[in-house]
């Protein structure tokens, strides 16, 4: 059993705290993770965990606990995240504004402001900016390269750290993440970021790989519908 | 342990980890270094592992056993979150970057898997062989993971022909037992001509646990310089609309159906041809790792028209279904085997055009480097060759009387893919079809070659 565990990171410090059930909390720098309350019994794998982060960039991947229901609950300052099986990932600015990336499992789900939001599908977020209800939307690259890149210490280009006015957080440049077209980031953002430009260069892009029997072409088969005169 | 001594036994265990080839996510690839136990054992043996990790967690035996164990039962976040807290200790090692990206792509999160992929890419110290296997795992990642909403496709080129018309190579043919002299006309004949081709696609998320709605169109243009061919321009239009489904909800990861409305229009000689409303469903499939899978079933029933040119062309008319399987795989990066297998069944009004067709066909593309310059972006190289064997119902009474109409055709193809820009290439193209049959007057070769321009949206 464990209550009020406290964990706050350095500015270069990475830490993960491993359960007997299983479970991981992977937290990067300047972050703070309290372990509210662990109980878990092994003979029947049941019990409970709950856990509040109040900043920084943090990874949860499930155990055992996770894996039944009520789920784990994180609390956060942008409100209740509920994970049920599975692995989710974030970064917390403060209480309006904050990434949550629900990447496998079950469902992730967000009470905030009185009102529930449920992610199912993996690789969606809850993007907080502002002190309305979290957007719901697709995960976009440039989102796990930033909560990546928070994860490991590192710094990217790709977003604006401190957002910019009059956009919504996190804002990557050249590239938008909501709307009916969203942008291509494999494309842009292979433009902000120096490492994967070398990948570009090096060849490892992906090719749209051509169909040899129908070379970038789509061609009707041989026999066409008719190429003689005498034959149609 | 002091520092030092800490931070060799880190570098000896990952070292470890390299040269005994361990791929803890690539079945077929790895060389376990843990021995296998049966299912009941690896459960003990995990639980017992998980209690000493805790107890000790900066032993990387340990923790590289148990990501062992957890990823040959399955659990693949036990063996992610493992790894993580290996590369705690070792940061910025390319193996454990590498291994991460391959648990996170087989959970389907191909996001983070690009992430880690993308590190371990840009780690100065990636081992080569390393390297070559990100680089496998992101040309999957580039079909596997969704794909933009919208795209699409124009090409343009100028193409010649040795037998544009597929006439017979001999102005001498039988017909019914009998000799006869076809006009020059009929015979084959040799042309050049226009050749456009647009594709366009369009998706639509349906937001229910990732289905779709999508949208494809197919435009297909010839047009011969030489008047006397003009009777065989083509103009063709397809359109497809339907909703396609994730089928992970019921375990089959990376696979997709599609259930799709079809219609065509054609013109030939800039006169009607044929309409055809039809339906098809299609399978497309990248479970295996390096493999992809794309089956489908249509059925058109193509309604043709009369004109002036061909007064019983409607006799052709009646359903087409066709059923067959495309299977691509992937022996290297930039190296894919294509095989494709079909079966047709044409009906028609009258049974001299109703027929079976059994095609098989194989070829690869080949990506490489630029070999003549320093270039941005690599070529492709593409070979394809097969053979289509036609057999129809009935015999064609103004031909013979007695015998149906059998075809075989063998055909090959080569082309170049040289992209000059992200979204243009130059494609030099050549292909060669044979065309052997019982009635002379379908005995046809056609040399072809073109050079096109293509551009991707």
């Amino acid at each position: 059993m464990v209550y009020n565990e406290r964990i706050d990171t350095s500015g270069s410090g990475v830490v993960q705290v491993l359960l007997l059930d299983g479970s991981t909390f992977t937290v990067g720098p300047n972050s703070s993770l309290v372990i509210d309350k662990f109980v878990y019994n092994p003979k029947t794998g049941t019990g409970s965990l709950a856990a509040s982060f109040s900043k920084g960039a943090l990874r949860f991947v499930g155990g055992k606990l996770s894996k039944n229901e009520p789920g784990v609950r994180v609390n956060t300052p942008a409100d209740a995240l509920t994970v049920r099986g599975g692995v989710f990932q974030g970064i917390v600015h403060g209480p309006n504004r904050a990434l949550f990336a629900f990447v496998y499992g079950k469902h992730l789900s967000l009470a905030r402001g009185g009102r529930v939001s449920v992610l199912r599908t993996a690789s969606t977020v809850f993007a907080i900016s502002g002190a309305g209800p979290a957007q719901t939307r697709d995960m976009v690259q440039a989102d796990a390269d930033l909560i990546l890149a928070a994860l490991s210490g590192k710094k990217t280009k790709l977003a604006a750290g401190k957002g910019v006015k009059g956009k919504p957080w996190p804002y990557y440049y050249g590239i938008s993440p909501t709307g009916p077209y969203p942008d291509q980031p494999d494309i842009r953002g292979l433009y902000y970021d120096g490492a994967t430009t070398q990948i570009l260069l090096n060849g490892a892009r992906p090719v749209p790989l051509p169909d040899p029997l129908r070379p970038p072409v789509p061609q009707l088969p041989p026999t066409g519908p008719c190429n003689s005169i005498t034959h149609c | 342990m002091v520092g030092w001594m800490k931070w060799a036994a880190i570098a000896l265990a990952v070292a470890g980890l390299v040269m005994g080839g361990a791929t803890l996510g690539v079945a077929g690839d790895s060389t376990v270094a843990v021995k296998r136990l049966g299912p009941p054992d690896v459960e003990a043996r995990r639980e017992a592992l998980l209690k000493q990790m805790i107890a000790r967690p900066a032993d990387l035996d340990l923790a590289f056993e148990y990501a062992q164990l957890s990823s040959q039962v399955g659990d693949y976040e036990a063996a992610v979150s493992t790894l993580e807290r290996m590369l705690i200790y070792a940061p910025n090692t390319a193996r454990l970057q590498l291994e991460l990206g391959i648990l996170y792509y087989r959970l389907g999160a191909y996001e983070v898997a690009r992430s880690y992929f993308a590190q371990a890419l840009a780690n100065p110290n990636v081992p080569p062989e390393v390297a070559a296997q990100i680089r496998l795992y992101l040309q999957q990642l580039a079909l596997a993971a969704d794909p933009p909403a919208f795209s699409a496709t124009w090409f343009s080129a100028i193409r010649w022909e040795s037998n544009a018309n597929a006439g017979p190579g001999t102005q001498s043919v039988t017909l019914n037992g009998i000799d006869f002299t076809l006009d020059q006309q009929s015979v084959g004949r040799s042309g050049w001509s226009a050749l456009n081709i647009g594709t366009m696609h369009y998706a639509w998320d349906l937001k229910n646990q990732g289905d779709r709605f999508e949208f494809d169109a197919l435009f297909y243009s010839t047009a011969y310089f030489d008047k006397e061919l003009n009777d065989i321009d083509l103009d063709f239009f397809e359109v497809t609309l339907g909703p396609s489904f994730n089928m992970k909800r019921w375990g089959l990861d990376k696979t997709r159906v599609f259930l799709y409305g079809i219609g065509d229009l054609a013109y030939l000689g800039y006169d009607e041809y044929f309409t055809a409303p039809g339906a098809g469903v299609r399978l497309l499939t990248f479970s295996a790792e390096r493999s992809v899978i794309d089956a489908r079933i249509e059925t058109r029933w193509r309604e043709f028209d009369d004109s002036k040119d061909l007064p019983f062309n409607s006799d052709r008319s009646g359903a087409q279904t066709r059923f067959g399987a495309t299977y691509s795989y992937y022996l290297t990066p930039g190296f894919v085997v294509t095989t494709q297998l079909y079966g047709q069944r044409e009906n028609a009004d009258v049974g001299y055009w109703s027929d079976w067709e059994i095609a098989f066909s194989g070829g690869f593309a080949w990506t490489f480097a630029n070999p003549l310059w320093q270039a941005r972006y690599p070529w492709t190289w593409q070979v394809g060759g097969g053979v289509i064997r036609r057999d129809y119902d009935d015999p064609d009474p103004t031909i013979d009387p007695f015998e149906a109409e059998e075809d075989t055709m063998w055909w090959t193809r080569t082309a170049l893919v040289l992209p000059v820009a992200e979204t243009w290439a130059l494609v030099p193209q050549v292909e060669y079809r044979d065309q052997h049959s019982n009635y002379d007057i379908r005995r046809y070769d056609d040399l072809t070659t073109m050079l096109g321009v293509q551009k991707r949206f």
